[in-house]
């Protein structure tokens, strides 16, 4: 599996960090996508829920804590209801058995033992259990064909988005990869770049045996996955193969279609600010008698993966979440560290709470925090994620709670205690407080800069002392000018005089 | 019926256990009212639709059921190839003669790589979001995905005010072995986060909105 997304544990965040935020380039690439994208979002939903976006969020919130806590119902509907359309379920414990249950649906279909291909649409699941080069191992050529995707394939990359996965990939290097990879020749045209690849996988679905896929909703009612693209690819790689395998998380599961509607409506907007992603597919079995084109098998193989565990513990709700990327694009801390900082699939706030539950609940109970140490702390606790979240998962409370817990195993760093039992000190002594943030203040004003702004003063430090010093490796520190908030309230009576504020 | 694997029921049975593991927090789903956008007695849902449609990039002709054909003809001229995939038997020789000495044979399942334009009929369609429902019943899979071209018939009358509408009235239009709800042409921006239309599926979609 890709480094990038399966990194050696325990794993360390810090350098890839330290790397990232010096990368110019990564810093405008995802600093302006993750901004527009955020603020498109509360452009459409604003436009089209205006005061009804909380209660929707509430309804899906809702809907799917429902499902969660009547899983065992509702796959049980699912199973018999998929198996009556004439698909075939199939359950894996861990992702090597989701991996081996497709190898031998593949090994079923070549008795002959040539070689056999495989098209695949874009899945995060399948990116958590390796699937990829589980099949490459295997002899069967796989093609992703979701284009970021396949340029990451190409390229030996990983994805570092849950929706754009090539956020941190510019043109450039697209374009000489195409030269490297297809033969192409050199072109910076994203138009002509897109053609190029379009042109280069039309064949392969054609001639593909397998199509692979993952789902984003699975309804035990119509025993039926629905998958969304924008590009069309899942339905030309479910369209041509005679086999089509469907990797699906068990969390994916609502009751069915009837509670459909409030989750298609905020999974796009939330995403990428579109009413509803171009294609949303439905797979309901094989084709039927006298049906033209369409898979003869479908499989549906339902992953575990952990998510049982994150299921039967106190942070069932992590597994409402649709895999929008809305927490990943509103986060100030993904803005600046990108995807790979978060070392797995699942980057950004959502992949801080899930990628250390998902290893704690597949029998690392201890090592799960242990190895992702850092994730945690990967966050400023702002709440911008729970705000963007389609279906209110309180991240922060999670991050909170994680942290808690690496406190109780000493795994937080010694400076951490030391400033909160410092600033526990000061804050039960008024007067020493005062002191304190008084001494902070003249320092700060000693040592930084200062410049005359249109609406007062505006100053900052370039590298603070001490304990700060981290602080400025990357950015500057903003240094309060101005009255304080003491002093302010304290002459409150002479500065309203006038008429008060 | 095949039988069910040991590994499916020991999912089920830790699933069970796991869902006890912790309190019921919501036992009963709630009312869906706030989901709709677009009241059931809403006027005039074919030009909502048609706006909306457009508003995602497809392109919309509203013919009267006379000129349909001329509408096919105009929008299928100096076109390749073509395939026919409508449930409809009336609209399906329509859009045949229309499509003329272009037509592709429809007999088997390879020929759509080879078309440049697939028309086809809808299940329904959904005014609030401006999109077009269409089932593999009764349709050559994918005439509406794989040709670089679709241009799609829809009768007013199968307006749908909102996407809740397609799942509370119209069931029939998701029985079926594969369903697909499409709003605007194939689309990508995984590089640099520019809009690049066909890039899998159709760059073009041409609704013909009859009555």
């Amino acid at each position: 599996m890709n480094e990038l997304i399966a990194p050696k544990l325990p794993f360390d965040m810090k350098p890839r960090a330290r790397e990232a935020v010096r990368d110019l380039k990564l810093q405008q690439f995802v600093g302006n996508a993750t901004h527009l994208k955020d603020t498109q979002r509360g452009g459409i939903f604003g436009r089209d829920f205006g005061p009804d976006y909380d209660d929707l969020r509430t309804v899906a919130r809702d809907t799917k804590q429902y499902a969660l806590d009547h899983l065992d119902e509702l796959l049980e509907r699912f199973i018999e209801n998929a198996e009556k359309s004439g698909a075939k379920v199939h359950a894996a414990t861990t992702g090597r058995e989701a991996c081996e249950i497709a190898l031998e649906i593949a090994r079923a279909h070549n008795a002959q033992g040539r070689a056999m291909s495989c098209v695949k649409s874009k899945s995060m699941v399948t990116e958590e259990i390796g699937l990829l080069p589980a099949f490459e191992a295997a002899g069967i050529t796989t093609l992703e064909t979701d284009l970021g995707e396949f340029i990451l394939q190409i390229d030996g990359d990983a994805p570092s988005h849950i929706v754009t996965p090539m956020i941190h990939k510019d043109r450039v290097a697209t374009a000489k990869s195409f030269v490297r990879e297809l033969g192409a020749r050199y072109t910076e045209d994203p138009t002509e770049l897109t053609m190029i690849a379009r042109e280069h996988m039309r064949g392969l679905y054609r001639a593909a045996d397998i199509g692979v896929s993952g789902a984003n909703f699975l309804l035990a009612d119509e025993g039926a996955a629905v998958i969304c693209t924008n590009e069309g690819n899942f339905d030309l790689s479910v369209g041509g193969p005679p086999v089509h395998i469907v990797f699906v998380g068990i969390e994916k599961l609502i009751r069915g279609a009837r509670d459909l509607a409030p989750f298609l409506k905020l999974l796009a907007r939330s995403g990428t600010a579109q009413p509803l992603t171009v294609y949303t597919s439905f797979v309901r079995g094989p084709r039927r008698a006298g049906e033209h084109g369409g898979p003869k098998e479908v499989h549906f193989v339902l992953v575990d993966a952990g998510r049982v565990g994150v299921l039967a513990s106190e942070k069932r709700d992590l597994l409402r979440c649709i895999r929008c990327g809305a927490c990943l694009n509103a986060c100030p801390v993904y803005r600046k560290v990108g995807g790979h900082s978060y070392g797995s699939m699942y980057a950004g706030p959502i992949g801080a709470v899930l990628t250390p539950e998902l290893e704690r609940a597949q029998g690392n109970a201890d090592a799960g925090l242990a190895n992702y140490a850092d994730l945690p702390r990967a966050s400023s606790l702002c709440g911008a994620c729970y705000e963007a979240c389609p279906v209110k998962i309180d991240i922060p409370k999670f991050l909170m709670h994680d942290r808690a817990r690496l406190r109780e195993r000493g795994l937080s760093p010694k400076s951490e205690g030391h400033t909160l039992k410092l600033w526990r000190w000061l804050a039960e002594r008024p007067v020493m407080f005062r002191l304190a943030i008084r001494a902070v203040r003249l320092h700060a004003r000693m040592l930084g800069q200062r410049e005359k702004t249109a609406d007062g003063e505006r100053g900052w430090l370039k590298s603070a002392p001490g304990p700060g010093a981290g602080w400025t490796q990357s950015r500057d520190l903003g240094i309060a000018t101005g009255e304080s908030f003491r002093d302010w309230f304290a002459n409150r009576e002479n500065n309203t005089s006038g008429g008060g504020r | 019926m095949t039988a069910r694997s040991p590994a499916v029921d020991a999912l089920l049975a830790r699933v069970r256990a796991a869902v006890r593991a912790q309190p019921v927090t919501v036992a009963q789903v709630p009312a869906h009212t706030v989901v709709r956008r677009v009241a059931r007695d809403q006027g005039d849902l074919p030009s909502l639709f048609a706006a909306k449609a457009q508003s995602v990039g497809m392109r919309v002709t509203r013919v009267a059921d006379g000129e349909l054909d001329a509408a096919l003809a105009k929008l299928l001229d100096s076109r390749g190839k073509t395939v026919v995939a409508t449930r409809d038997a009336s609209l399906a020789a329509r859009a045949n003669a229309a499509a003329g000495a272009r037509l592709a044979p429809n007999d088997n399942d390879d020929i759509l790589f080879d078309c440049e334009v697939g028309i086809t009929d809808v299940d329904c369609v959904i005014a609030e979001s401006g999109s077009l429902v269409i089932s593999t019943n009764g349709r050559i899979r994918n005439a509406w995905i794989t040709p670089p071209i679709h241009i799609a018939i829809v009768r007013a009358s199968q307006v749908l005010p909102d996407l809740v509408d397609l799942f509370e009235s119209r069931a029939d239009a998701l029985d079926a072995a594969s369903t697909t709800i499409i709003t605007g042409p194939s689309k990508t921006a995984d590089i640099e986060g520019v809009l690049v239309t066909g890039v899998h599926g159709p760059a073009a979609v041409e609704i013909v909105l009859v009555g």
